[in-house]
């Protein structure tokens, strides 16, 4: 059994090193990637995005997600502790149903409904993707924790644990991975929805897909997609890990 | 010692304990035996104060427990439960350093103590000390939630249903080593059962509740001798007899002295349990065993003997 365990903990970890090391050389060997591109595009004439290079996109792409992420895990972490407090109790049933309506806005749409409140640029992406990942993050802290065996926790204050003492020690170690798989879910959204942060001026890997698509231009497209997808993929991979314990 | 007075716990309408008075003297197991809904859990999770009684008081020590911290009285309880309840992200080492380590004791103390305490119910530290829960069997699951209730030599130790969810044989054997262990300890034990023959074969004294009721609180086999009720009589059923001489050692009945020559019979060694003689008697349809003790034969056993051994009362009863 632990043969098996360690042998798709290595394969993950080949599956992790493919991934960073195609993410890294499409956006660092600018000639490299050309050469694909315009293997993959022959009928093509040009083939990088000439407004900005791709290192440049990328760190606007990543700090789309990543600022979007931080700030849906904090609210929603947040908004999941409280859910779970007796005095969360009774609100839980509006918050989730809340945060279900706001998420079948499309984002494109609220997008462009907050320009007019903040300008165009990162804010809207940010402010738009946060609220979509609110919910997830909180919906999973609270199933996370909801999930402990109830004679766990039974347990822990029979033999004597303060409330704190018995969430830091017992439940949220064993809320973790249903915690992490919310997280999971919302990074991985936002790395590539950040894509969509071309659309109010935001710029990101979506401004080569935008401007491939004005102008019929599938290398274009191709080179926004490309890097956009194995980072999502490499960070999904990163994200999708069991603990020590739950490993048989 | 705990004394229980006059507890009463109302769930709405119904009352799980009513007005129970129980006094449970210390180094003694004490089980709480009774049909499910008898209240006996309810009793027990009262003790260290996870349910508050609707009225009544429960006096640790002479102390009420309701003026205590609820948390710091269960410390002083170790607390074993049926599902074991050990924490899956811990390992066993860390289960069973959960309580020194809620009470500060140094690294070095602690360590000590969960070899010590592993060792005690049979584990080996070396082996067992680094492994999640989740790698245990039911059975060593249920040795460690022991070794945890009883990591920080607690004077008192809670037990509900600890070994209803493990097979019949593993059962047995916690039986025993939580039979020797008490032995050893002298913990003041508070027991909770529905399994008659675990309650005789553990029980310095049974509280037999019914509906939240104690309908008699004595040792087995006072039990079995002087039923206060007709409800205790059926409870118990015809055999209770035949269940109680499992408490009782061949060494100490008075056997019959061994014929001249050596007879032809099957030996037995006097450290085994009336049960098991009689077990050996019938098994081996003999009319009468060869009692031995270190090697050399020291009396004979037959049914006879086993008769006169519980006709009198005050030579098996001391235990």
């Amino acid at each position: 059994m632990r043969g098996k365990s360690t042998r798709s903990e290595a394969a993950r970890w080949v599956g992790i090193g493919a991934l960073a090391a195609a993410t890294a050389w499409m956006t660092f060997d600018t000639n490299g990637f050309e050469r694909l591109l315009r293997a993959l595009a022959p009928s093509e004439s040009a083939w990088l995005y000439p407004t900005k290079p791709l290192t440049t996109l990328m760190a606007e792409q990543i700090w789309l997600a990543a600022a979007a992420s931080v700030l849906a895990i904090l609210l929603g972490s947040v908004l999941g502790a409280v859910a779970l407090t007796r005095f969360g109790i009774a609100f839980r049933d509006l918050v989730l149903s809340a945060g279900n309506l706001a998420q079948t806005v499309p984002t494109v749409a609220l997008m462009a409904l907050l320009v007019p409140l903040t300008g165009y640029g990162p804010e809207p992406v940010i402010i738009a993707l946060t609220l979509y990942g609110v919910l997830p993050i909180a919906l999973n802290v609270v199933a996370g924790i909801e999930s402990v065996p109830p004679e766990v926790r039974d347990a822990a204050t029979g033999i004597g644990m303060r409330r704190l003492q018995r969430l830091v020690r017992v439940e949220l170690p064993l809320a973790m991975p249903v915690i992490m798989g919310g997280v999971k879910n919302v990074v991985v959204i936002n790395v590539s929805a950040a894509t969509l942060g071309a659309v109010v001026a935001a710029g990101g890997l979506g401004m080569p897909i935008l401007a491939g698509f004005h102008d019929y231009n599938d290398a274009y497209i191709l080179e926004g997609a490309l890097p956009s997808i194995t980072l999502a993929l490499l960070l999904d991979r990163l994200l999708t890990t069991r603990p020590r314990w739950d490993r048989s | 010692m705990i004394e229980i007075v006059g507890l009463t716990k109302s769930y709405g309408e119904h009352r799980a304990v009513d007005g129970l008075d129980l006094r449970i003297e210390t180094g003694e197991l004490t089980v709480l035996l009774g049909p499910s809904g008898a209240g006996k859990t309810t009793v027990l999770r009262c003790i260290n104060r996870l349910i508050e009684p609707t009225s009544g008081r429960i006096l640790v020590d002479g102390v009420d427990a309701s003026t205590l911290d609820p948390v710091e009285l269960r410390r002083s309880m170790g607390y074993v439960i049926q599902n074991v309840g050990l924490f899956p992200n811990m390992t066993i080492r860390e289960n069973v350093a959960a309580v020194p380590r809620l009470l500060g004791w140094d690294k070095k103390r602690t360590a000590e103590r969960v070899e010590e305490m592993l060792d005690a119910v049979g584990l080996d530290p070396a082996r067992y000390g680094p492994k999640y829960p989740r790698q245990l069997s039911g059975g060593e699951a249920q040795r460690v939630g022991v070794a945890r209730a009883l990591a920080a030599d607690p004077p008192v130790l809670l037990m509900d249903e600890p070994f209803g969810a493990v097979d019949p044989l593993t059962r047995e054997r916690l039986q025993k080593l939580m039979r020797d262990l008490q032995r050893r300890l002298k913990k003041t034990v508070v027991f909770v059962t529905h399994d008659i023959d675990e309650a005789v074969l553990l029980a310095d004294r049974i509280a037999l509740m019914r509906d939240g009721r104690l309908e008699q609180h004595d040792t087995p086999e006072a039990m079995w001798r002087r039923p206060a009720n007709e409800f205790v009589s059926r409870f118990f059923g015809e055999n209770l007899g035949l269940r109680v001489i499992i408490r009782h050692c061949l060494a100490d009945v008075r056997l019959k002295p061994l014929p001249d020559g050596a007879p032809d019979l099957p030996r037995i060694d006097a450290g085994v349990s009336l049960k098991e003689a009689l077990a050996e008697l019938v098994g081996r349809r003999a009319r009468a065993l060869v009692v031995v003790r270190d090697g050399s034969p020291v009396g004979l056993f037959d049914f006879d003997v086993l008769v006169e051994s519980l006709a009198e009362e005050s030579a098996c009863d001391a235990r």
